[in-house]
């Protein structure tokens, strides 16, 4: 069931599970900040919907996950109280790290910034081999805005972790896998079945369980 | 260039490489005395934006003082205070590992960020003639391995690890060719050198400060530091210059 069709990312409910998928094809998926509100309307959704015990990211864009924020956005910065106030109440980041449901990330080429920050806030990662994942913010002036410094020391090991973030150039599917952030190798042309097949298995799960575990998992985690 | 009696420091474009000029293997506390007062070198050079510490020859490597054990508390104290002193440079460390890596070579590697290797690379932990432990910081480096098998072979059966190894454990990020120079390794401190000072020391002390911290705390640190380098030329220098398909110039304002 399609929640909100809006070209450049798509809300679909599918069983108990809700699908962010991103569709913003001529700018290879970057985020601008009608994609943020649909996230945040995805992410509200999932924290109020008790029937949903999943929430799964993928693209409809082959060969791009996410470029990351886009850009012309970043002339539109608020002040800095502005900017403040702003992620008080609407801090999807930190929502979604702290989410009480299981998070998959069905990933195709370009997963750059926001992109690659999705996927580190991710609990299951499948990806495509011709994948590169990056944090490339240093190269034009800035840092990673969502999380990235912070999951990417938390999910991989640090000298891995620092290079990424330091040097902001790209990395292989093939070492993320190596290295276990990513969980499986998968082809493109197989997602949409190993998301049907996804969905209809957690509909075999109590979400209520789900959510009670999920939570106590993330607070154990996120504590360090 | 500078020269202290066992260590220089060259500096290329605002990048710095420490190399260690013994002649022989040994470590010593002076050895240790001197990463420390390179630290402080390098800590007082506001234009060095990354560093990469190494050994002068590319097969001898970092080996170990058979009589480093016998320096009891000494030599504790210093080698705590020296990966402190590693751990707080404001810039990005590298570190190359060469032939034979050993204590107290390995926990120096371990202070650094980020790890390369050799193909010849030899990388042990704990001397089995010594009781010697290691320090706190390896432990909890060692607990960020992305195999906990390698780090227990290395802290509990004194195993080596060679490069390849290494690798899948993420004790290194990559692997160079000891027959090659060292181009590929200088190209990325290079690299580092032409982005925004201010970015690159907001990210270290970010990165440094997340480290230690739970997730929330880290999140919105990190927010706040974003918020920060929002304010800088640089920052909008970068936004410019992409928007306009050029390479940007920092100023490191």
């Amino acid at each position: 069931m399609s929640l909100n069709n809006t070209q450049s990312i798509n809300l679909i409910k599918k069983g108990s599970s809700l699908i962010i998928s991103f569709n913003r094809v001529n700018k290879l998926n970057a985020i601008d900040l009608h994609m943020r509100d649909i996230i945040w309307e995805g992410l509200m959704l999932v924290q109020s919907d008790v029937q949903i015990n999943a929430l799964i990211f993928t693209s409809e864009t082959p060969g791009s996950f996410s470029a990351g924020a886009d850009i012309n956005d970043f002339g539109t910065a608020p002040s800095i109280q502005d900017s403040k106030n702003a992620r008080l109440e609407r801090d999807i980041w930190g929502v979604l790290n702290n989410l009480d449901v299981p998070i998959f990330s069905f990933v195709d080429g370009i997963t750059y910034g926001a992109g690659f920050e999705i996927v580190l806030a991710s609990d299951y990662i499948y990806a495509t081999n011709r994948s590169s994942f990056a944090l490339p913010e240093i190269k034009l002036g800035y840092i990673p805005a969502a999380g990235g410094s912070q999951l990417v020391l938390r999910r991989l090991p640090l000298s891995d972790a620092k290079k990424i973030v330091y040097t902001g150039e790209s990395v292989t599917t093939d070492r993320l896998y190596e290295l276990g952030l990513i969980n499986r190798i998968l082809e493109r042309k197989d997602f949409d079945t190993a998301i049907d097949v996804l969905c209809k298995e957690l509909l075999n799960y109590d979400t209520k369980e789900i959510r009670l575990l999920k939570s106590k998992f993330v607070n154990l985690i996120n504590a360090n | 260039m500078s020269k202290l009696n066992y260590i220089s420091i060259n500096y290329k474009k605002n990048y710095a490489i420490v190399r260690y000029e013994t002649n022989d293997d040994f470590w010593t506390k002076e050895l240790l005395q001197e990463t420390k007062d390179a630290c402080q070198i390098l800590q007082d050079n506001q234009k060095c934006l990354s560093v990469l510490f190494m050994s002068g020859s590319k097969n001898s490597g970092f080996g170990w003082n058979k009589n480093f054990h016998q320096m009891t508390k000494d030599c504790k104290t210093i080698i705590n205070s020296t990966l402190i002193a590693i751990e707080q440079l404001p810039m990005p460390s590298f570190f190359l590992m060469q032939g034979v890596t050993n204590l107290p070579a390995m926990e120096i590697a371990l202070a650094c960020d980020v790890r390369f290797s050799l193909d010849n690379a030899i990388i042990s932990l704990i001397d089995k003639e010594s009781n010697l432990q290691p320090s706190d910081l390896t432990f909890r480096r060692l607990a960020k391995f992305s195999h906990r098998s390698f780090a227990l072979d290395l802290l509990l059966f004194q195993k080596s690890l060679n490069a390849e190894d290494a690798k899948k454990a993420g004790l290194i990020s990559e692997i160079y060719r000891s027959t090659k120079d060292l181009s590929e390794i200088e190209f990325v401190l290079e690299q580092i050198t032409n982005y925004s000072s201010i970015a690159i020391k907001t990210l270290k002390e970010s990165m440094s400060l997340g480290e230690k911290t739970d997730l929330n705390t880290g999140l919105n640190l990190e927010h706040e530091r974003t918020l920060q380098l929002q304010e800088t030329d640089d920052f909008k220098e970068g936004i410019d210059a992409f928007l306009k398909k050029r390479p940007p110039k920092f100023l490191g304002k």
